[in-house]
């Protein structure tokens, strides 16, 4: 009976920050109500025997993605792109959305589901972990090397330098040390030697 | 106890608005990548409530390997929206048109 009203009052609480993520103005709150959707997403799975997953996806989401994703939202100017969804738009989209919405609920209502633990039996650490390495090993290996090339590819890739935008070749006004200043060799008798320097 | 299918409406709900966040917020790269987010999200619950109702543990290994692929996705994602803003000095989606000219 309690497990029923958290899990309600959590649902509550997931549907309207996942809303608030979609229709926030700025970017910023929109992550805020993501780390929201993630914390109560957390509380769902702890309610649904997933404890370990629960920590993982706080430790994960919030600690590490969501603050990447303040980080680039700060950097670039995600803030200042013009989003103005029309009102016939929003319109428009709504509909498509409540219907979907509600023809998922009507199926998945009126199937009937195959109950054989209904969570009698709590998952720990040790299986996940035995699971992990025993028959989900090559999965594992998998995994891990996906994570190293993710590195890679993410301390590479914004490490490259753009082009240089600046033509010299076309610039009227750029100049080095090469074409203004011009050593000449002199003779004498004060004339210039053979490579006379023209005027530049 | 709560019912499989009370979670399965819970995370059918989470989608849609994952897709309706996707084409509400299509020129702006970062939030769509967000939106994603939330999709990857809605899997994730539904993957949770047929492991606890069938009481197999490889849902919950499912939504490990999800964990995984989906932060190295966003890390490469905002990498590359970095790489993007510093080549075109921004993220919308609309003015990354220099294929078209």
């Amino acid at each position: 009976m309690i497990n029923n009203i958290i899990f309600y009052s959590i649902c509550t609480v997931t549907v309207g920050a996942a809303l608030s993520v979609i229709t926030a103005k700025k970017s910023v709150y929109a992550i805020m109500a993501m780390v929201l959707t993630f914390f109560s997403a957390a509380t769902l799975w702890v309610l649904l025997n997933a404890e370990f997953l629960a920590m993982m996806l706080i430790v994960v989401y919030v600690g590490a993605v969501m603050v990447l994703f303040l980080f680039v939202v700060m950097m670039t100017d995600a803030e200042t792109v013009q989003h103005r969804p029309s009102k016939l738009l929003s319109a428009f989209l709504s509909v498509p959305t409540i219907a979907f919405i509600l023809e998922l609920i009507i199926v998945t209502s009126k199937t009937d589901y195959k109950v054989v633990a209904d969570g009698a039996a709590g998952f720990d650490v040790k299986a996940i972990g035995y699971a992990l390495f025993t028959e989900y090993v090559f999965a594992t290996e998998i995994a891990a090397v996906i994570l190293l090339v993710a590195i890679i590819a993410a301390i590479s890739l914004p490490g490259v330098k753009p082009p240089k935008k600046i033509e010299k070749d076309l610039d009227p006004n750029y100049a080095d040390k090469q074409n203004r200043l011009n050593i000449v060799k002199m003779n004498k008798d004060g004339v210039a030697g053979s490579n006379m320097s023209s005027e530049s | 106890m709560i019912e499989v299918k009370d979670v399965l409406v819970l995370s059918s709900i989470l989608f849609s608005l994952g897709i309706a966040g996707v084409i509400i917020h299509r020129r702006n790269l970062v939030r769509l990548l967000m939106c994603v987010e939330l999709i990857l999200l809605a899997v994730n619950i539904n993957f949770i409530a047929f492991s606890n109702s069938l009481g197999d543990i490889s849902g919950q290994i499912f939504v490990f390997f999800i964990l995984t692929i989906a932060a190295a996705e966003s890390a490469v994602g905002l990498a590359l929206i970095i790489t993007i803003y510093r080549e075109f000095n921004t993220v919308d989606l609309d003015k990354l048109n220099s294929l078209r000219e």
